[in-house]
């Protein structure tokens, strides 16, 4: 029974926080639509009600029916079972090139920011370099050199965005290395790493959790942008961009191939924004009105 | 200003060096080399490889090719096409217009309805209107831009049969028709910059508006519509047209899934059909040139602002 207060008392705030977050209409509502995707993906094999992969030559281009609740598409596989069984590429691309622009952005900026001098400027140089290639492009040569599958687009986009998080990490270091009670560890003498790591690297974390957040979003469209190139998901592997690749061949002939899996990217990515922007504001007094 | 100025041209010069070594080692990354990729329909032997390398200087270390490579692109030698044998410069030279009047027009509909908008959902904070305006904000960031564009050829091209589906008419032969057929892919491109300006009005007008300036010619007894267009937001959009400036920018690199939908021969299109067709110093030069129109425009967005804000002009 001790444990409960004790561990309330080692993180006061974090109960708050999620509280607000709940009361934030924006933050519940995009929390729910991630959640509902996340659902969806992991639960896809009992959801979707055929084989996403199975081929139907009876049931060509089909319109929605019964039978089928999105129609088919154009070699007779359900375009609903597709759709469900797409959110895990989507959401796999967004949550693993985000984690793996964390894993290498979070470092180099925390290293930056607290060491400065010349590795800072060297690594801002970069950080400036890359941002001025629009993301898009940088992604799209990227996943071309690294050959096109959906585990090379999540690199290509995890490195791409990855100087976004750089920045802000190192802005948030710096920021923390001004309060004083970084200055009173490192005056009790402990090592740069166990400041880094104890005292400034906690600082940054709901600054990066907001930017994460968005970034997921940002990760999800440019993953479907990069399948709907031929760059990511290869076929037949169900996924949002890719099926649109094909559905926009069928456009006259089968309009509902195009909109369901245009309409999963469009709510997934706002569900994600939406999450974000509450978090910002819950979260991060800085940016408030 | 000449000093501030000269400062934020120095700082482009290491951002430009960074740009032309990831664009480098992207190169030098690839499966194979320019040697085998030049020769990929020849069947070489090992000695005429080695020869064609040494031609090349690809037997040279990196940082040796690096400067001999950096010192054509200085020159304006970004190479030349594997597919067409023309020089790429030349190539991206022939689409960049294409592409310029594409975003060009996504800017103008961006500023035209962005602004307005962000504006209004400002100056009623808290109100439907408000929440309307943010709730389409957020929408505009989450539509993926080739999909909206699938959608709108479905109901303007198909179904109402208004505008043509594809393609590309030059302003010098038609403008009319030239600008009919861009408005779509315009509307598409311009979808997400709408949602940014907006956003970005919006908390810029708020800022400008709890300023003591504008408090004060309130007390005088000036019109409200005065205030708010002759005080607050000639302010408010100072931040604002810098960062339309820097969207243009970005708006060169955004146009690759426009203009891949609808089939406009632009410098988008380009660099995915080279990367379809191996073609890899196309999509280098690509790469190097938006990213040098992105720094060309980060720099006279800077230029701009300096010149409406006394307060950079001093120094």
């Amino acid at each position: 029974m001790t444990g409960i207060p004790a561990a309330a008392a080692v993180s006061p705030r974090a109960p708050g926080a999620l509280a607000r977050l709940l009361r934030h209409p924006g933050a519940a509502i995009g929390g729910g639509i991630a959640l509902f995707f996340v659902l969806i993906a992991i639960l896809a094999p009992v959801l979707a009600p055929y084989d996403p992969m199975a081929v139907d030559w009876m049931a060509l281009r089909s319109p929605p029916s019964a039978a089928h609740w999105f129609g088919t598409d154009e070699i007779g596989r359900d375009v609903l079972s597709r759709t469900i069984w797409g959110s895990r590429a989507s959401l796999l691309a967004g949550l693993a090139s985000i984690a793996l622009a964390l894993a290498v952005g979070v470092p180099l900026g925390l290293a930056a920011g607290y060491f400065g001098g010349w590795f800072d400027a060297l690594a801002m140089r970069v950080v400036d370099g890359m941002l001025a290639i629009p993301l898009l492009v940088l992604a799209i040569a990227m996943a071309a050199t690294l050959g096109p599958s959906l585990g090379n687009a999540m690199i290509a986009i995890g490195l791409s965005v990855c100087p976004v998080f750089v920045r802000l990490a190192r802005a948030q270091t710096l920021a923390a290395m001004a309060e004083e009670y970084v200055e009173a560890a490192r005056a009790m003498g402990y090592s740069h790493l166990r400041v880094a790591l104890r005292h400034v690297l906690p600082n940054t974390v709901p600054a990066l959790l907001v930017q994460a957040t968005l970034g997921i979003a940002t990760a999800i469209i440019t993953e479907s942008s990069l399948s709907f190139l031929g760059l990511g998901q290869q076929p037949p592997a169900p996924s949002w961009g890719s099926s649109l690749n094909t559905a926009k061949n069928f456009i006259v002939q089968a309009p509902w191939m195009s909109l369901w899996p245009g309409l999963a990217i469009c709510l997934a990515v706002f569900g994600f924004n939406l999450l974000g922007d509450g978090l910002r504001d819950t979260l991060d007094p800085r940016d408030k009105d | 200003m000449g000093r501030y100025l000269l400062g934020r041209l120095a700082l482009a010069i290491p951002t430009l060096i960074v740009v032309s070594v990831v664009v480098f080692v992207l190169q030098k990354l690839l499966p194979g080399d320019a040697a085998t990729l030049m020769t990929a329909d020849a069947d070489l032997s090992a000695a005429d490889l080695a020869r064609i390398r040494a031609e090349l200087g690809l037997d040279r270390s990196w940082p040796a090719q690096y400067l001999v490579w950096m010192w054509g692109v200085i020159q304006g030698d970004l190479g030349t096409s594997l597919n067409t044998k023309l020089p790429v410069l030349d190539v991206i030279l022939d689409k960049l217009p294409v592409t310029f009047q594409l975003a060009t027009m996504a800017i103008l509909i961006s500023i035209g309805v962005g602004v307005p908008l962000g504006v209004i959902a400002a100056l009623r904070r808290g109100s439907a209107a408000d929440y309307a305006v943010n709730f389409a904000g957020l929408s505009g960031l989450s539509i993926p831009p080739f999909w909206f564009g699938i959608m709108l050829i479905l109901a303007f091209s198909v179904e109402l049969n208004w505008f043509p589906a594809s393609g590309y008419v030059s302003p010098f032969e038609d403008l009319g028709a030239s600008l009919w057929t861009m408005l779509l892919p315009a509307i598409v491109l311009a979808s997400e910059n709408i949602a940014i300006l907006m956003r970005h009005t919006r908390s810029a007008m708020l800022g400008v508006l709890k300023q003591d300036y504008v408090r004060t010619a309130r007390a005088k007894g000036v019109f409200e519509r005065l205030v708010v267009v002759r005080h607050a937001l000639r302010n408010a959009l100072i931040p604002v047209i810098t960062l339309g400036a820097i969207e243009f920018g970005r708006l060169l690199g955004g146009a690759v899934l426009t203009e891949q939908v609808f089939t406009i021969p632009g410098f988008g299109k380009l660099l995915v059909d080279g990367v379809f067709t191996r073609d890899y110093p196309i999509v280098q030069g690509v790469v190097l040139v938006a990213a040098c129109c992105y720094i060309a425009l980060n720099f006279l967005a800077d230029a701009a602002y300096a010149g409406v804000n006394p307060r950079i002009r001093a120094r």
